[in-house]
């Protein structure tokens, strides 16, 4: 530091930024524009009336209602036919086309093979470099552990994994990873803050398919999960959930 | 001034001077915001430079600065018509920016960058020595280390020019929040710096 300066922070005004590359300008330029279009294709338009509300004059509660009472005239009608030895098969043909899960559930690795094959979509041949969330190519897994969900995206260089709440993702961790490597993750459970600590932490077993498992752990400080060196350093090889809580009461550390 | 035109190293150019939600920015606002996809690209083209400064202020590395603000301007695709003009554009902006900034300021505690990595340039008002650089690149590591309320007030006031009030707005807190923030990370650097 210079003796001119009286406050160090002013130094902080010395730093230049550099100027964008214009080819990428335009190439993100291009890019969102695409989003913000497909976006606009699909952004809903304000429900019409329809023919239903105007057959039916009383108000809105005979909405439900009336599908209430339909409910209950399918079922009279249909189940006893679902008794009957010669009654109608509920089978689907098989030539018709059965809308396939969007994402794959669990280890169901089957599932999650039908990435990059959305109706309607383009080919994107520039995925490499752009945020994982936005990648065509990237692998979706969903996981359910006693209740919480863990969402998983996976490209060949990266790996990440959202906390899903109320259908909403927030990330919380991000990883390099080999090409040839297949993250899955094994286990997860939140562990609710020590001694009235309002810190919830979430350890998360995760690994090469076919390698190591090794568990992380994530601190929520208010502002989302995020990685503790420190706890993970503590629990990485724990065998279980039971040899993690053990590990972490050992230490009382949160 | 549009903030498309601002440059990121000129000092005194608080918000409220930069766009009042006027001129040619906020047209092609209102024009994204009413589904015009060719004004939307502009406004992205547009805002591109400014998205990216901010954010290699925030991280130092050209790579970063480059996802976060591709990240940015693809949540603008989605975000935009969420914008209700209570803020100016620009505040709004900087706070989807520093957004993505945290998310990969986050990610990067993964990967424990160096600091050696750090690729930041200094002004050319006072030709630079290496032992300037040095020390620039030491404190900005020091900010670096700061919480993100810490970190984002001091490089809002110092490094963005910017009155307590505008940070403020930004960071969606009061002036004096500010001045605290400011005030506890000098007291957390008081022995290094």
């Amino acid at each position: 530091m210079s003796g001119e300066d009286k406050d160090p922070f002013d130094r902080l005004s010395q730093i230049t930024t550099p100027e964008p590359d214009p080819e990428k300008i335009k190439a993100v330029a291009a890019m969102s524009a695409n989003v913000f279009a497909e976006g606009s294709r699909k952004r809903p338009q304000a429900p019409k009336k329809s023919w239903l509300n105007n057959l039916l004059p009383g108000g809105p509660w005979l909405l439900p209602a009336s599908g209430a009472f339909a409910t209950l005239l399918v079922a009279v009608v249909a189940v006893p036919m679902l008794f009957e030895p010669t009654g109608p098969h509920l089978e689907a043909p098989r030539d018709m086309p059965m809308r396939a899960p969007s994402l794959a559930r669990g280890e169901q690795n089957g599932a999650a093979s039908q990435q990059g094959t959305r109706m309607g979509s383009m080919p994107q041949p520039q995925q490499q470099g752009m945020p994982i969330d936005l990648r065509e190519d990237a692998e979706v897994r969903t996981y359910d552990f006693d209740g919480l969900k863990i969402l998983s995206r996976s490209v060949p260089e990266e790996f990440a994994l959202y906390l899903v709440v109320d259908d909403i993702e927030t990330a919380f961790d991000q990883r390099t990873k080999e090409a040839s490597e297949e993250m899955v993750l094994t286990d997860a459970f939140l562990r609710d803050g020590t001694a009235g600590g309002a810190e919830k932490t979430l350890f998360v077993r995760s690994g090469p398919d076919a390698g190591a498992q090794r568990w992380d752990a994530f601190v929520n400080k208010g502002k989302g999960f995020v990685l503790s060196e420190s706890l993970s350093r503590q629990v990485n090889d724990a065998s279980d959930r039971a040899d993690v809580l053990a590990r972490v009461g050992e230490t009382g550390e949160n | 001034m549009d903030i498309a035109n601002r440059s990121a190293g000129t000092p005194g150019n608080p918000v409220a001077s930069l766009e009042r939600n006027k001129g040619p920015t906020a047209d092609l606002v209102r024009l994204a915001q009413a589904g015009d996809v060719a004004a939307f690209e502009r406004l992205v083209a547009l805002q591109y430079s400014f998205i990216f400064k901010t954010a290699f202020r925030w991280l130092g590395h050209r790579s970063d600065a480059e996802d976060v603000t591709q990240t940015v301007c693809m949540r603008l695709a989605d975000a935009l018509k969420s914008f209700d003009w209570r803020a100016s554009f620009t505040s709004w902006l900087y706070r989807i920016t520093l957004n993505a900034v945290h998310d990969v300021q986050r990610s990067n505690q993964r990967r424990q960058r160096l600091a050696s990595e750090v690729s930041l340039g200094m002004s050319d008002e006072c030709p630079p020595t290496q032992e300037d650089q040095l020390a620039l690149s030491a404190l900005w590591q020091m900010v670096q280390e700061l919480s993100d309320k810490q970190r984002d007030a001091v490089l809002l006031v110092y490094g963005e020019h910017m009155s307590h009030a505008e940070a403020a707005k930004i960071m969606g807190c009061k002036d004096v929040t500010v001045a605290w923030h400011i005030h506890n990370a000098r007291k957390a650097l008081k022995d290094r710096i």
